[in-house]
């Protein structure tokens, strides 16, 4: 960019914006900033695909700032309720689902809630507990030697247990 | 591998590298007969497949312009992708998971079984079971399916774990880890599992049958066989008989070929199968090709389907092992007394985080929804498999405004359910829910379908012309050495998963053809 080209609208705006409501949209509190920031900067790059997504972009979060004061200091209910309130809108259809797609996508967000990804490197889950569950005995894994009722209500023994309503 | 010329017009063409291609190429080469093999997508070495959900899902799928239209939840979830279809040597079968239970004898008479339903275009299959028993056993062979032919059974993942005890104490009692067509231990040339939990990803380990690791390099090395990939049919020529005599394609480099052929097969899957067949429209078949009667692209079929979603006080790592590799089949009985026509199986269903968020409730946020996303450690899900009824409104038709990169119109989807559908799935949720909750789940809920990865139905077999699109061979009615090899054929969907019936009919019709070739009439 040389001096004479003007600056563009106020970008850090808008992504302060998109992180305050993507922390309402998504709220983990046990999830920093880093990876909601990198999400909002993998939006801004989809909208920069095309004008009339980053004029979408821009234009919500502006409406979102203006609506809410200083987006970033404005309660969880507030940005919860201003979201809800535009629900079905262009702009919130947008940003809920690229928020949703690369936030669940971030090495930081599996680790923090748990999901280790790519297993082959380390010989898949055969000698690493991809049968362990303690809490609940061992089932059977072969088929019933016993035919299966294919055409009516199931053999009496089934039924009865079926039926009946079981408690948690 | 051996080469035909373009000219060659002695060699079969088969669409589609697939379970249902790739089954009948095999066959032929075999039998001595030349075939040439357009895929539409690109070889992609099993070494190169990635053990992350969305870099494979870019990967592998299928991302051509879609468009879901009609009242299923799909149209509103996720309207560009109506299907989950692969778009690499394989077809879907690189995404697929791998139970493959068997249609139930009734379930190819479902006219009779069933008696008339407003609304379905229910018609009996126009073949007899006991004719295809044989291929199943065969087709189980092929993949070497667990459970079956003297192969071991898949052993118990966790997730399998939380399922099966479920099920024993709501009173199911056929329940079992397969049949599951991963390898447990050595089979075929290919490893057994390693339980990395990656199926849908390819599977970088091969233990997954798919045709890329069997039937395509068995079929190269018949040395009977080209297989083109990145070639994309674009239209089926006819011949001044009414014959099929070539296949029109664009290369990797969007050159139009045509390759001579003696016969052709389509097995492009129920969406791009009726969508090549209508395009290829011409003068005598001017609503396109077979579909004299009006029935192509009719009558689609996906299975009544949803998932339902369990959290525990504990502990479960849904990720670990084997996707799919559970199944119950006590609900897969045709018992109106439930309310309803046909059967559902229930089967586990495993995703990684970016999956789990994706579809666990589509277009959910807020704090009910991270609420669930922290529970993921402690989640199991099932995945419905049903019945759904064919009516002759769900249909693919050609866009008037839609175009894929190639220029062409691209298929639109239209779907309602069918009350049978509804009051089916109002069902196997219940159930579910009742089996997470009998091993303790302290949170159910109820997620719509995915896009939908079982496609059905769009060139029904029937045995007179003026009600289906192919014949019992699979052939199409009106083009004597023109067929189809996939899915598009099935008449009426059942219960089962797809795949193992897909693949025994392309057997059967591989030696139907190897023996009307002998008799000179192909
Ligand atoms: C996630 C997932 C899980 C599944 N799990 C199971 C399961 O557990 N059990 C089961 O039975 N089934 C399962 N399935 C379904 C299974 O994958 C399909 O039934 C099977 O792959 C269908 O085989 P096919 O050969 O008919 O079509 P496909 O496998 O879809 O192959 C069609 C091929 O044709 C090519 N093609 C299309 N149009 C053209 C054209 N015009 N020119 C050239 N090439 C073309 C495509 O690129 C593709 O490679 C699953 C599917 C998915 C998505």
């Amino acid at each position: 960019m040389t001096e004479d080209q003007p600056a563009p609208a106020a970008p850090d705006a808008t992504a302060s914006t998109l992180l305050a409501l993507a922390r309402a949209l998504y709220p983990h509190p046990g999830i920093p900033d880093g990876p909601y920031v990198r999400a909002v900067a993998l939006l801004a790059a989809d909208a920069a695909a095309s004008s009339e997504l980053s004029a979408l972009v821009t234009a919500g979060a502006a409406e979102a700032a203006a609506d809410l004061g200083d987006p970033g200091s404005a309660t969880l209910e507030a940005r919860t309720a201003w979201l809800a309130a535009h629900e079905g809108e262009a702009f919130f259809a947008f940003v809920r689902e690229r928020i949703c797609f690369h936030l669940y996508d971030d090495r930081e967000v599996w680790q923090l809630l748990g999901y280790p990804g790519p297993s082959y490197a380390l010989g898949g889950y055969l000698h690493r507990g991809f049968d362990e569950l303690p809490w609940l005995p061992d089932p059977r894994v072969e088929e019933l030697d016993e035919p299966l009722v294919e055409i009516g209500p199931l053999g009496a023994s089934a039924a009865a247990s079926a039926g009946v309503e079981v408690t948690a | 591998m051996r080469h035909y010329e373009l000219d060659d017009a002695d060699v079969a063409v088969i669409v589609g590298s697939g379970p249902g291609g790739a089954s009948l190429a095999l066959r032929l080469a075999r039998a001595g007969l030349d075939v040439v093999m357009l895929e539409s997508g690109r070889w992609i070495d099993p070494e190169d497949f990635v053990d992350d959900e969305r870099i494979a899902f870019a990967q592998l799928s299928w991302l051509e312009a879609r468009r879901a239209t009609g009242g299923w939840t799909l149209a509103q979830d996720f309207p560009a992708l109506p299907a989950w279809n692969g778009h690499a040597v394989g077809g879907t079968a690189l995404l697929w998971t791998g139970l493959t239970p068997r249609f139930k004898d009734h379930e190819f008479r479902t006219r009779s079984s069933y008696g008339e339903i407003a609304g379905a275009s229910l018609a009996d299959w126009p073949i007899d079971p006991a004719e295809l028993a044989p291929y199943y056993e065969e087709s189980e062979r092929a993949m070497g399916v667990s459970h079956r032919q003297g192969r071991p059974p898949m052993p118990a993942n966790t997730s399998y774990r939380v399922f099966a005890n479920g099920a024993e104490r709501v009173g199911y009692r056929h329940y079992a880890t397969g049949p599951y067509a991963t390898n447990v231990e050595p089979y075929d040339g290919r490893p057994g599992t390693i339980q990395d939990g990656f199926n849908s990803q390819g599977d970088r380990h091969r233990s997954k049958w798919t045709p890329l690791v069997s039937e395509i390099p068995k079929a190269i090395a018949t040395e009977r066989f080209e297989l083109r990939p990145e070639s994309h049919a674009v239209r089926i020529t006819l011949d001044a008989a009414g014959r099929a005599d070539g296949v029109e394609y664009l290369d990797r480099d969007g050159v139009l070929r045509r390759q001579r052929a003696a016969l052709v097969a389509v097995a492009g899957n129920a969406i791009e199968t009726p969508r090549l067949l209508l395009l290829s429209a011409t003068v005598g078949h001017e609503h396109g090709l077979g579909n004299a009667s009006d029935h192509l692209g009719r009558h689609y079929m996906r299975h009544t389907t949803g998932v339902v979603y369990g959290q525990f006080p504990e502990e479960v790592h849904m990720y670990r092992g084997e996707n799919m590799a559970g199944i119950v089949a006590d609900e897969s009985r045709h018992d109106p007394e439930r309310g309803f026509a046909g059967g559902y199986y229930l089967e586990t269903i495993s995703q990684g985080l970016p999956s789990f968020t994706t579809f666990m409730e589509p277009g959910g946020w807020g704090a009910d929804f991270t609420a669930r996303v922290e529970g993921y450690p402690r989640t199991a899900a099932s995945w419905i498999c049903g019945e759904d009824l064919p009516q002759p409104g769900n249909r693919v038709t050609l866009s008037d405004e839609l175009v894929d990169r190639w220029g062409l119109p691209a298929p639109e989807v239209h779907y309602d359910d069918h009350p049978n559908d509804v009051a089916m799935r109002e069902h196997a949720y219940g159930r579910v829910e009742a089996m997470f909750r009998a091993v303790g789940a302290e949170r159910v809920w109820r997620a719509p379908a995915m896009p939908s990865g079982h496609n059905l139905g769009t060139a029904r077999m029937s045995a007179d012309p003026a009600n289906g699109v192919v014949d019992p061979e699979g052939r199409v009615h009106g083009v004597p050495n023109l067929f189809v090899s996939d899915g598009s054929v099935f008449t009426t969907g059942a219960a089962a998963n797809p795949t193992l019936t897909i693949m025994a009919l392309s057997l059967r019709q591989g030696d139907r053809i190897v023996d009307t070739r002998r008799r000179g009439e192909l």
